[in-house]
């Protein structure tokens, strides 16, 4: 007997250091990409020009241009540190969507949260003129964005709150509200004059490029919190991964769990989303990669998740970049084209298993 | 090795439907032919903007148009009474009768049209299926496609139009006008070299959208004497790279400004919003390392003064001046505007369309 629970304990061991070891991986996969990623683009400068400029900051170099220092820390940097935080979000909002309905289809769109903020930014777009009174600037669209997300997920839940509050009904008025937010986005574009749409079908396929630093520090904020947070309560998320019933009879405050990760991965979708436009199949897709390298407990799949979505956005950005340089390929459109063949060959190689 | 063959079956497999996916995407394109007019003993004709030959009997008297470009010049005809229906893009051209709007600039109400019953329909061809044009046709009304978008068929589409609306005159003014000014900026031109051209980079209404060698803009630009930087690009409107963009340092840069952003335009005055969003676009990261920017190369276009008719006289100019400040020090194009406004259009021009002004 005490053999039989020491035997376990090793398989235990032995499988929780399988994942430790796999999310080393990735870690480190993730920063070879993000060097990787900074020493290509559409312009000359290179890896040596890239050391170059790094050494510039504690030596000064002569050699290096203000506009090739600019590209390295003003352009490049700050565009792969948000593929790494808009893939962690969506990746970690995608995670709690599927774990807290069970259902494997549900992303952090689900909800309808990207249309909602998709009305809001058609809005801030096509009618910009007549808020200008707020004075938003440059924040107009992402403001609108969020709010119109948040907005959406309190419709949502209102709806559901009025009904029976179950995952189902949940599920229903998101995709009812969203079809609903998807519709308005239509008429917006319907009513819209030709000069202005070429600008809101740009944000609807998604965009890495010129996000301003406050938006990147708030994306930080937002995600560091959620994934405390989601860490905290992971024993609760695991435990209610086997359903309300068991959830409940084993102590945890399903409601209250429930209610919390439904605010998170809403919070995370309308905070990159109103900064990037929408960028589809990262938080459907990267939480069933994690699921199938490393399992469903929280506790790995969380950082692992993260992990995975800001590597595939990160890859997917710097093809969309490079690959038909100097034009840019709307990151949406990469993620899905590269994206969804790897997806595929996980589930045939699954299957295979 | 038959489990190699599996593995490569897979692969095979998800790059198959990569290839399907990738090669899915396709292309259109159509040639178009240059407008011109003739009146013989039969009626007039005209050539459209699709190469299309149009004969009418006698200058067209009710018209439905969905081209909002349109509408400057049936105002320089002061033919803006013949417009019985208009798209919603499309302003009112007459303020003391309210035109009725029938349907969506793109998408032309054959019902509401035929139910006007107006001798002709101005949109463009891209929104006219053949079988509503069938449709009209059949019904006695023509669909003529003079779109006014491409300033190198400036003159021909304006001189069709001239014809059309029985006030031939007028168009040879404009025309005389536009030769005038292209002839000046020929001659200020003449002895750049190639080699001296200036480089410039084009940018529509959304950031970072430039135009390549087969968009209205490129004529723009041609016409105005510079390089464009995207012309070489695959997609007819292009999303640039903004390092690209530092490296290339164009000589100047102009972005269009849509009216319907209303900071720019006719009848609007105050450059204070305007202001702001021109220190917006030349505060984009490492943009004041650029030439352009530290020359003082850049500048803000008005959409009326862009890819219109107006565009092929007053959006030169601007351009034009704005890459070869030196060769054009002695033009004040505000002014050229305003003597256009007023020989053309009989009025005095208020508003704002390009900053800074040149």
């Amino acid at each position: 007997m005490e053999q039989n629970i020491d035997q376990a304990k090793l398989n235990y061991m032995n499988k929780r250091s399988r994942k430790i070891l796999f999310i080393v991986f990735l870690s480190i996969a993730l920063v070879m990409t993000a060097v990787i990623s900074i020493t290509m683009g559409a312009s000359s400068v290179d890896f040596q020009t890239v050391l170059q400029v790094i050494g510039d900051v504690f030596v000064r170099n002569d050699a290096i241009t203000d506009i090739q220092r600019d590209i390295v820390f003003k352009i490049r940097l700050p565009r792969i540190i948000t593929a790494i935080l808009v893939g962690m979000a969506l990746s970690n909002a995608g995670l709690l969507m599927q774990g807290i309905f069970q259902n494997p289809l549900v992303s952090p769109y689900t909800l309808g949260v990207s249309n909602g903020a998709a009305f809001g930014a058609s809005l801030a777009i096509i009618f910009g003129a007549s808020f200008s009174f707020l004075n938003f600037g440059e924040f107009l669209i992402p403001v609108f964005a969020f709010g119109f997300g948040v907005l959406t997920m309190f419709l949502v839940y209102g709806v559901a709150k009025v009904a029976s509050d179950s995952s189902s009904t949940l599920i229903l008025a998101g995709v009812a509200i969203g079809y609903l937010f998807s519709a308005l986005v239509s008429l917006v574009k319907y009513l819209s004059d030709v000069k202005d749409l070429p600008e809101l079908v740009f944000w609807m396929m998604g965009s890495l490029s010129g996000v301003p630093t406050v938006g990147i520090i708030i994306m930080l904020i937002a995600i560091t919190i959620t994934m405390i947070l989601m860490m905290w309560f992971a024993w609760d998320l695991n435990i209610m991964s086997a359903g309300e019933e068991t959830a409940v009879s084993l102590g945890v405050n399903y409601k209250k769990v429930k209610m919390m990760s439904f605010g998170i991965s809403t919070l995370l979708t309308a905070v990159a989303v109103s900064f990037t436009g929408v960028i589809g199949f990262i938080g459907l897709v990267a939480p069933h990669v994690t699921k199938m390298l490393i399992g469903n407990d929280f506790r790995y799949s969380v950082p692992g998740a993260a992990l995975v979505g800001a590597l595939l956005l990160l890859i997917a950005d710097t093809i969309g970049r490079n690959i038909i340089a100097p034009t840019q390929l709307p990151v949406g459109i990469v993620t899905s084209i590269i994206g969804v063949p790897f997806f595929l060959y996980l589930i045939v190689r699954k299957r295979g298993k | 090795m038959k489990k190699h063959g599996k593995r490569a079956l897979k692969w095979l497999f998800c790059m198959a439907v990569l290839g399907a996916m990738v090669f899915s995407f396709g292309g259109c394109s159509s040639s178009q032919g240059d407008a011109k007019a003739k009146d013989s003993k039969d009626g007039i004709t005209v050539t459209d903007t699709m190469g299309r030959e149009i004969t009418i009997e006698k200058p067209l008297e009710k018209i439905v148009t969905y081209n909002s470009g349109l509408t400057d010049i049936l105002v320089m005809f002061g033919a803006e009474k013949t417009v019985i229906g208009r798209g919603d893009s499309v302003p009112n051209p007459d303020p003391s009768v309210e035109v009725p709007t029938v349907g969506k600039w793109n998408e032309p109400n054959i019902e509401a049209i035929m139910e006007l019953k107006p001798e002709a329909v101005f949109t463009y061809a891209a929104n006219m299926t053949p079988e509503n044009e069938q449709l009209l046709e059949s019904a006695g009304i023509k669909c003529i496609y003079l779109e006014l978008t491409d300033v190198s068929k400036a003159t021909e589409e304006v001189t069709a139009l001239g014809a059309l609306f029985g006030n031939e005159e007028k168009a040879a003014e404009f025309v005389k006008f536009h030769d005038k000014y292209a002839e000046l900026i020929e001659k200020k031109l003449k002895n750049v070299k190639e080699e001296d051209k200036a480089t410039i980079y084009y940018e529509g209404y959304t950031d970072y959208k430039s135009v390549n060698k087969d968009a209205g803009g490129q004529a723009l630009i041609d016409a105005a004497g510079g390089i464009n930087i995207a012309a070489a690009e695959t997609a007819k409107y292009p999303e640039i790279s903004d390092e690209w963009l530092l490296e290339r340092n164009p000589d100047a840069i102009v972005k269009l400004v849509s009216s319907t952003k209303k900071i720019m335009g006719f009848d609007l005055t105050d450059e204070a919003p305007i202001k702001d969003f021109y220190n917006t676009l030349i505060a984009r990261p490492s943009w004041s390392n650029l030439q352009a920017v530290k020359d003082g190369k850049v500048i803000l276009l008005s959409s009326d003064v862009g890819t219109t008719a107006l565009g092929s006289i007053i959006g030169e100019l601007y351009l034009a001046k704005t890459m070869y400040p030196e060769q054009f020090k002695d033009v004040d194009v505000n002014k050229v505007h305003q003597e256009l406004q007023k020989t053309l259009y009989g009025d005095d021009l208020v508003g704002i369309f390009a900053y800074p002004a040149k």
